[in-house]
This record gives C-alpha cells, sequence and structure tokens, in this order.
C-alpha cells in the first residue's frame, strides 16, 4: 500500500506545495510508492489521522503519534539527502 | 512540471531602496509601493504581519539568508512576485523554528494566487538560491532590470 505523507504549511499553497512536489519527485526517484498531499495548518488536524509520515513547513509542538520531518530541508536542500533517509526508512515497510 | 512563469518578475517590482528595521516595518514601505501599483488589497499590511509573525519565512539557503514572505489570497488583488534587496539585513524568524533568526539581505514576496503557478516559481528560487554563483550575480544587481534578468534567465534550465 502506498504511504500517506502529509506536508502542512501555513495556507497549503506555497511551501508545502512546494515540497510535497519535490518529496514526491525525490520519493520516485528512490522507488517508494507514496501519496504526498499538502495541506493548510488549519485542516491538518483532519489529514493527519489518516497520515503515515507528517512533513511539516510550520513548527510543531503537538504529537500526532505519527514520525515528523523537516519541511524545510526539501525546501533549501539543506540537510534533504539525510532527511529524506529518514523519511524513507519511516515508510518503505508499509 | 511547467516552466515557471518569468512574467510574475518584473523590473518595478524590485526595490533597492526600501530600508526598515524590522520586518513589519519592511512589509509597511512595502505596501506604499505595491498598493498604488494595484497588487494589494488594504488588508495585506496587517495580514502579512499576522502571517509571518505566525508562521515564518526566514530561511538559510546555501546561497545566504533570505525570507519569502506572502499572504493568502484573498488580500492579493493581481498575481505579483516582489524582490526587495534592502540596504541593510532586515531580521526574519526562521522558517517552523527550524533555527537562529537570519539576517536576510534578498526578501521575495510571493504575491500568490490559487492558480498553481506559485509552486513553480518558488521550487525554481529555491532551486537558484541553492546555487552560490547564482546568488551572487543576483545579489550584484543594482537595477530592477538587471534583478529580473538574473533572476529568471536561470529559470526553466
Amino acid at each position: 500500500m502506498a504511504a500517506k505523507i502529509i506536508v502542512a504549511c501555513g495556507s497549503g499553497i506555497a511551501t508545502s506545495q512546494t515540497v510535497a512536489n519535490k518529496v514526491s519527485k525525490l520519493l520516485k526517484e528512490r522507488g517508494i510508492d507514496a501519496d504526498v498531499e499538502a495541506v493548510d495548518i488549519h485542516s491538518l488536524k483532519h489529514y493527519i489521522k489518516s497520515a503515515d509520515a507528517y512533513i511539516a513547513v510550520v513548527k510543531v509542538d503537538e504529537d500526532y503519534g505519527i514520525p515528523v520531518f523537516n519541511g524545510v530541508a526539501f525546501l533549501t536542500g539543506m540537510g534533504q539527502d539525510e532527511e529524506l533517509d529518514k523519511l524513507i526508512d519511516a515508510v518503505k515497510d508499509l | 512540471m511547467p516552466s515557471p512563469d518569468a512574467s510574475l518578475f518584473k523590473p518595478e517590482l524590485v526595490f533597492f531602496d526600501l530600508a526598515a528595521p524590522s520586518a513589519p516595518e519592511l512589509f509597511d514601505a512595502l505596501y506604499e509601493r505595491l498598493a498604488p501599483m494595484g497588487y494589494v488589497r488594504e488588508s495585506w499590511p496587517s495580514a502579512i504581519k499576522e502571517r509571518e509573525a505566525s508562521y515564518p519565512t526566514g530561511l538559510l539557503t546555501p546561497g545566504g539568508p533570505i525570507a519569502i514572505p506572502h499572504v493568502d489570497p484573498e488580500h492579493i488583488e493581481r498575481p505579483y512576485i516582489a524582490v526587495v534587496k534592502p540596504p541593510r539585513p532586515v531580521t526574519f524568524e526562521f522558517m517552523a523554528g527550524m533555527g537562529d533568526p537570519v539576517a536576510a539581505e534578498l526578501v521575495i514576496n510571493l504575491g500568490i494566487t490559487r492558480d498553481g503557478g506559485q509552486v513553480q516559481v518558488l521550487q525554481a528560487l529555491m532551486d537558484l538560491f541553492g546555487d552560490a554563483e547564482s546568488v551572487a550575480d543576483i545579489m550584484a544587481q543594482t537595477t530592477g532590470e538587471g534583478m529580473v534578468s538574473a533572476i529568471v534567465s536561470r529559470f526553466g534550465g
């Protein structure tokens, strides 16, 4: 089954979409089957219930019970490879 | 992915003379330029200050410290991208609290709508800021025409 990954930012239309596109492409290149979806922070609570991983482009001050990853790394590319490896470790066996 | 819409960048939307001691004051100064040109609505200054306070946009990129402030589309009259190179760096909080505040040397204000084009532009900008040589060229620009050309000539490659 494809892993479900949620990306959230303040609006759900700029940084989170950009990060979602990037992550989607990177996972595909590594042969990982995943649905990556961008949402706004206010819809996060709704979407996160069915998600396997959360990539945050906003501050995280809550425990959602699923692994959380640093979206800024995917946005700027700094620390991206390390974050991608961690993400793949978390979703590859789903 | 389609090429980014380079027409969003315009020489008259590049500002070198917006001196401000803080991000909110920079937004006020930027509003004074954008509003007469019909890009933003009256609600824009308070909306962008509030957004930046809740969801900051300072970033440390391989090319240097920048900020990419933006607000929801309802405060935008028509799509634009403004490029501000302030005389002195302006402090922005780091996006998602992932680091210390950054002294942004370039502020790129995304006047975005829901048409989808902003993703291509933001991705192209981030690719560009991953390349130190491109950024050195951008930071060396002193005219609006030069800045637009330095940025969009590297798009779509």
